[in-house]
C-alpha cells in the first residue's frame, strides 16, 4: 500500500451523502469528515475537513487540485474510475451525474490542512472543552 | 538545537531505564505505555498487518508495553497520526528577526503573499548600506545539510544560497535561485515552483562532522544596496544517510546516524482529526493514578487535549492532559472530575505558549488535588481535592477528547514522544523515572 497525502474538505450540504459514501468502502474510510468548518471559526458549521494519508487506490479516484505554476488548477476528473472501484468493493456505484456533482464540490488537495483552509477562507469551529 | 541535550540510557544496577518503566507494572497494575521510538510497537494499519519501517508513515497501531495489552488504533485512515522526526534546525523561520539573519543594513518586514498563496507575508530583504548578504551562523552540525527556502524575485539580480565552512573559512558554493545553477562543492536545484516562489534547495557534500556552518541568504559575494527580493520558510534538516527523503531526515536502518544527530521521533497529531482509540481502561479498583507524558504543543488556537480518559461531563475520575485549555490561551494543565462531580483543573499562570515542549506528570486520586508537573520540576495543583474518588473504567483516547462512547473532540496540535498512564500511586523516585525516560524521548529540557 502507497500512502498519499490528501486534505479533503466538504460543504455542509453534502457532508451527510459523502459520510454515507465513504462508510461504505469499510473501516478505513468510515467516521471521516467530523471536524466542523465555518469562515468565522462559529457554528453553524459551513464545510467540513479531514486530513490525512490515504490508500493510493482512493485517492485515484478522487480530484485533486494543486498549484501549476502560479495557478490554482483542479484536474480533470473520470467519473468511470470511481465507479470501478466501486465495483471492486462490491458496493453500489452513484450515478455518473451524482458523483460528478459531489466531486464538483469536494476540495481535494495536497496541502497540509492549515494550508487549505487558509485558501478557502475557512478556519476549525472552536468546541470548548468540556466542563 | 542540536547537543544540547544528550541522549541518555540510564542504567540503574545494571537496569536500563525502559525497565525501570516496565518493572512499574510488574504488579499488574492496570495502565498503559505507549514508546513511538519503538518501531517495534507500530503498524500502519489498525490490524497491525503492515509494519511500520521508517519516518513519514501513519500510524494505525500503537502497542501497549505495559503488558496489559491496551493497544491503541485508529481504523480510518486520515485520522491517524504520522511517525516523524522532522526537525526543522533553524529557529526564526518566520523572520521575524534580523538578529537572527545578521543585522546588517537588512531589514526583514512583510509584504508578499506567500507561496501558498496565503495571507501570511514573505519577508523581504532590504540591502542597505554595504553590499552584503544576510546569513546565519548555524553552529556545529553533525553531516551534511540540506537547506531549502522560497525566493520570489524582486529587484535584485543574480541570488543565490550559499554555504560556507566557518571552521575553514571556506566557501563550500551556492544555488541560483532564479536558474538552479550550482558552483563549488554543494548541490542543489530548483525543486517547487509556486504561487511565483521558487522553492529552491542546497545540499552539502562531505561537511565534516562538528564544523560551524553558516548559510547565506542572496549570495557570499553581497547583494548591492537598495536591492530586494522575498524570502520565505527556511528550512534546514540533517542528511542522515543516502535514503533521506524529501522533506525529512531520513530514519531507518540508519538509526546510529539518527541517534548521534540526536533526533527523537514522535508521533504527530494535526489538530484535524487525528487521535488513536486505545479502548476502555478499566481503573475502577484504583483511587491513585498518575499520568506522564512527552509532548509538544504547536498550536494555541483551540483548546485541545493530547490524551484523556473518561468522560469528563459524566464519569468520576476522568482525567485529562489540556493543551491549552482555552481558544488563544498558554496554558497546559492537568484536569480531573472529582468524587462531587466537579472538575479540578491546576491552576497557575497561562506561560506556556505554543510552540513549547514539556514532559507532563499528574498524579490524581482520592482526598488530594490532581497535579501537574511540568519537566521536573515546576509543580501545580488544583484549587481543591478529589474526594472520596474511585477511578473509572473508561474510554481513552490519545490525541484528543473523550465526549462519548465512540466520538472525540478537541484535538491535539502537536507532537507525542510516549505516554504512561498507571493506576496506582507513584513514589516520587518512580515520577522521576517516568519524567527521565520521557525526557530522554523527547529532550523537552
Amino acid at each position: 500500500m502507497t500512502w498519499l497525502f490528501r486534505t479533503m474538505i466538504v460543504p455542509d450540504s453534502i457532508v451527510a451523502t459523502v459520510r454515507s459514501l465513504a462508510d461504505s468502502f469499510g473501516p478505513a474510510a468510515s467516521g471521516m469528515w467530523a471536524t466542523p468548518l465555518s469562515p468565522t471559526g462559529e457554528l453553524p458549521a459551513t464545510h467540513w475537513i479531514s486530513s490525512g494519508f490515504v490508500g493510493d487506490d482512493f485517492a485515484a479516484v478522487l480530484p485533486l487540485s494543486h498549484y501549476v505554476d502560479d495557478v490554482w488548477v483542479t484536474e480533470p476528473y473520470d467519473p468511470a474510475a470511481f465507479i470501478a472501484m466501486c465495483a471492486t468493493y462490491g458496493i453500489e456505484a452513484p450515478t455518473v451525474e451524482q458523483i460528478t456533482q459531489i466531486m464538483g464540490l469536494v476540495d481535494v488537495s495536497e496541502q497540509e490542512s492549515l494550508a487549505a483552509m487558509e485558501r478557502l477562507g475557512l478556519q476549525i469551529v472552536n468546541v470548548e472543552v468540556m466542563k | 538545537m542540536l547537543g544540547l541535550s544528550i541522549p541518555c540510557v540510564a542504567v540503574r544496577g545494571g537496569i536500563t531505564l525502559s525497565q525501570q518503566v516496565a518493572s512499574l507494572f510488574s504488579a499488574s497494575e492496570p495502565g498503559v505505555w505507549y514508546d513511538p521510538s519503538d518501531l517495534s510497537t507500530l503498524f500502519q494499519d489498525a490490524a497491525g498487518t503492515i509494519p511500520v519501517t521508517g519516518v513519514e508513515q501513519p500510524v494505525g497501531l500503537i502497542l501497549d508495553k505495559s503488558g496489559r495489552g491496551n493497544h491503541a488504533s485508529q481504523p480510518t485512515t486520515t485520522a491517524r497520526p504520522i511517525l516523524s522526526a522532522r526537525y526543522n534546525i533553524l529557529t526564526d523561520t518566520a523572520f521575524t528577526s534580523a538578529a537572527q539573519w545578521g543585522i546588517g543594513n537588512w531589514v526583514f518586514s512583510g509584504g508578499e503573499a506567500d507561496p501558498f498563496g496565503g495571507t501570511a507575508a514573505a519577508k523581504v530583504q532590504m540591502g542597505g548600506g554595504a553590499a552584503q548578504a544576510p546569513g546565519r551562523i548555524i553552529g556545529p552540525v553533525a553531516g551534511d545539510v540540506v537547506f531549502r527556502v522560497w525566493w520570489k524575485a524582486g529587484n535584485q539580480a543574480p541570488v543565490s544560497l550559499a554555504a560556507r565552512d566557518d571552521t575553514t573559512a571556506t566557501i563550500l558554493g551556492s544555488v541560483r535561485c532564479d536558474t538552479g545553477a550550482v558552483t563549488g562543492t554543494v548541490t542543489g536545484s530548483i525543486i517547487r515552483q509556486q504561487n511565483g516562489f521558487n522553492l529552491v534547495e542546497l545540499r552539502t557534500t562531505a561537511f565534516p562532522p562538528g564544523n560551524t556552518l553558516r548559510i547565506y541568504l542572496g549570495g557570499p559575494g553581497g547583494v548591492a544596496a537598495g536591492t530586494h527580493s522575498f524570502w520565505y520558510g527556511p528550512d534546514l534538516r540533517l542528511v542522515c544517510d543516502a535514503g533521506e527523503g524529501p522533506t525529512y531526515q531520513y530514519v531507518a536502518p540508519a538509526a546510529a546516524s539518527y541517534e548521534v544527530a540526536g533526533f527523537s521521533r514522535y508521533l504527530r497529531f494535526d489538530g484535524v482529526d487525528d487521535f488513536l482509540d486505545a479502548g476502555t481502561l478499566d481503573f475502577s479498583a484504583a483511587t491513585q493514578a498518575a499520568a506522564v507524558i512527552g509532548s509538544k504543543k504547536l498550536r494555541d488556537v483551540r483548546a485541545a487535549c493530547p490524551y484523556s480518559h473518561g468522560l469528563s461531563t459524566g464519569q468520576n475520575g476522568a482525567f485529562r492532559f489540556i493543551a491549552p485549555a482555552n481558544p488563544g490561551q498558554a496554558s497546559v494543565q492537568a484536569s480531573t472530575r472529582g468524587a462531587d462531580g466537579v472538575l479540578r483543573e491546576t491552576v497557575g499562570a497561562n506561560d506556556k505558549a505554543a510552540p513549547i515542549k514539556l514532559v507532563l506528570c499528574s498524579t490524581y486520586g482520592a482526598d488530594a488535588p490532581v497535579s501537574i508537573r511540568y519537566n521536573g520540576t515546576e509543580s501545580r495543583v488544583s484549587s481543591g481535592s478529589l474526594g472520596a474518588l474511585t477511578l473509572p473504567s473508561a474510554r481513552s483516547v490519545i490525541g484528543a477528547q473523550v465526549t462519548g462512547e465512540t466520538t472525540q473532540s478537541n484535538f491535539f496540535t502537536g507532537r507525542i514522544y510516549g505516554l504512561v498512564h498507571i493506576a496506582r500511586a507513584l513514589s516520587l523516585g518512580e515520577q522521576h523515572i517516568l519524567e527521565q525516560f520521557m525526557r530522554n524521548k523527547s529532550r523537552a529540557y
